[in-house]
């Protein structure tokens, strides 16, 4: 049985671990590597 | 809320598929891997238990006695590492598992796939924190937080702390998706976002948090990690870094990481009291802004675990106002909670005992947060023993209470049977005076001076450690009393419960049999 919401929960799915990736390059890149 | 069960709708109670020990590696089933989430959450919180108690073995009295002190840091931090990351956090996201899908009327999680690997990735987590004690130079002994220069220095056991803490990370991202995409988007046709059960909307909240700040905690780690094998110096003063950049990073983490241990909590407390009360949740709204309002305000109050740092005067005076302003929306739940029992027809079955009982001791932790987050009275306070006790009045009191309570109230519905009642008097009784023999007197040692983190201290200071200690091993033991209730229930010992366990629960999870069936709502429900 194909779940109608699939597709929605997908991309839900697919933004909500963006935001995350986003999150954790930021606290990465934001700050220099010093020496 | 009234629901529609369609009458048609065939519960299956069969399992089809593999079986054995392939049935629970394989298993996509919300309830199925709920239960591995609380099993694995209650072995790591005695493996967790274990460490404390060798920890109050050794400060029952002054002297080095039973560990080495190298040997005593390694077990605070990974008491703590445990504690959080092993056994609170997975036992919320063990009952959201169990019960967001019941709550709301979806059949499962939103990604049942991913819902497996999010479970199956923390043993191997775990597995590398434990295993850490045993390579040479033994586990990490930095203090839970992880903070450098001490991190950068030690050997391999902290290598496998940083993994395990990516790995236990991915494994709670993940959660936290699959949790927000399931209240969002899998609820019962007419169950619209304020008729949400609390708990759904407490983890809901808490789900956000957990996306926002547990990938910074990985970014925080990975830094220590190039730090100590690539060459850079984010964090070492040696190389024109600043390890105190570090405590900004890991506490931008750490505060909401106190909620997301709370907000849940807060949810189950929010379920229980109302039914025994026998009168609806007194402010549901104002319940929910205040959760939105607690989870916003995480975000501004970081510094305050930092001001000894050497903070400017505005940056003491910001962090302290906004810390004491998170008391508002925490009082408007405590304020609610208390008017919803308020005239109702209240009877103390197990689960309400928890619920009260968290109130009461939960709220002392609360205002001893008050008392830290005042700058002149925490640079006194700072790693003494005070904070030893305030945090475990949060999350002990806190956390822990309110997992009791939600598996002495859920577990007619996991198992089929009612908990014992009086055994589990018995043991939410010695657990809540234990716990306050054990860390009431932390407050008079942190008062003192003595510091946290020692495994020896001055003569000055016996009395009251030897009075926790005795109450640590106390409230350690009467946990075995929770295993004994629990396996009893699921051994199909004591009363059957009906669909409906509790005379006055409201709510979908209510309207299945008990135990749940395995698959349950394959045809949603209406709510009106």
């Amino acid at each position: 049985m194909k779940d109608q919401r699939r597709a929605k929960n997908i991309r839900l799915g697919l933004m909500l671990a963006a935001v995350a990736l986003f999150f954790f390059f930021y606290a990465l890149f934001k700050f220099r590597v010093a020496g | 809320m009234a629901a529609v069960t369609p009458e048609h709708v065939d519960h299956h109670h069969d399992h089809h598929g593999p079986t054995g020990l392939m049935r629970w590696i394989t298993t996509t089933n919300h309830k199925d891997i709920g239960t591995m989430y609380l099993i694995f959450s209650f072995v790591m919180f005695l493996a967790g238990g274990v460490m404390a108690l060798t920890i109050r073995a050794e400060l029952f009295q002054p002297g080095l006695q039973v560990v080495a002190p190298e040997f005593f840091n390694q077990l605070t931090t990974l008491h703590g590492l445990v504690m959080v990351f092993g056994a609170i956090m997975p036992a919320f996201v063990g009952f959201a598992n169990w019960q967001i899908p019941l709550m709301i009327g979806a059949s499962d999680m939103a990604f049942a796939r991913m819902n497996n690997w999010s479970f199956w990735l923390l043993p191997p987590a775990a597995l590398l924190l434990i295993g850490s004690f045993f390579v040479p130079g033994g586990a990490t002994a930095a203090g839970w937080t992880l903070y450098p220069p001490l991190s950068i220095q030690m050997g391999m056991g902290m290598d496998m702390a940083i993994f395990a803490v990516h790995i236990m990370g991915i494994s709670s991202i993940m959660g936290a998706i699959n949790i927000v995409v399931t209240v969002l988007n899998m609820r019962a046709p007419g169950m619209s976002m304020m008729k949400l059960p609390l708990f759904a909307w407490t983890w809901l909240i808490t789900a956000y948090l957990l996306i926002a700040v547990m990938p910074v905690l990985a970014g925080a780690v990975t830094m220590l990690l190039t730090d100590r094998h690539f060459g850079t110096s984010f964090f070492s003063a040696v190389g024109g870094g600043d390890p105190v950049l570090y405590q900004h990073i890991f506490w931008f983490f750490g505060h909401p990481e106190v909620y997301i241990m709370i907000l849940p909590a807060f949810g189950i407390v929010s379920a229980i009291i109302p039914t025994f009360a026998r009168k609806p949740l007194f402010g549901y709204a104002s319940m929910v802004y205040a959760t939105a309002s607690i989870a916003i305000l995480s975000f501004m109050v970081w510094a305050h675990h930092m001001f000894t740092t050497g903070m400017p005067t505005t940056g003491q005076l910001y962090f302290m106002y906004v810390t004491m302003l998170i008391a508002v929306p925490t009082g408007v739940k405590v304020f609610n909670w208390i008017a919803t029992m308020w005239r109702g027809s209240m009877t103390f079955e197990t689960p309400m005992l928890w619920s009260v009982g968290f109130i009461f001791v939960f709220t002392m932790g609360g205002f001893t947060g008050l008392i830290c987050a005042i700058a002149p009275v925490d640079i006194q306070i700072h790693d003494t023993y005070y904070i030893v006790a305030h945090f475990h009045y949060v999350l002990v009191a806190g956390s822990l209470f309110a997992l009791f309570a939600g598996a002495y109230y859920w577990l007619p519905k996991w198992t089929g049977r009612m908990p014992d009642e009086r055994i589990g008097k018995v043991h939410f009784w010695a657990s809540l005076i234990f716990f306050n023999i054990t860390f009431f007197p932390m407050h008079f040692l942190g008062l003192a001076g003595m510091p946290r983190r020692v495994p020896d201290y001055a003569l000055q200071f016996a009395d009251f450690n030897m009075m926790a200690s005795v109450g640590a091993f106390g409230f350690g033991l009467s946990q075995l009393i929770f295993l004994w209730v629990v396996i009893k229930a699921a051994s199909g010992g004591g009363e059957k419960a009906g669909a409906k366990a509790w005379e006055s629960a409201e709510g979908l999870e209510w309207t299945v049999p008990s135990p749940a069936p395995h698959h349950t709502f394959e045809e949603p429900p209406l709510v009106k």
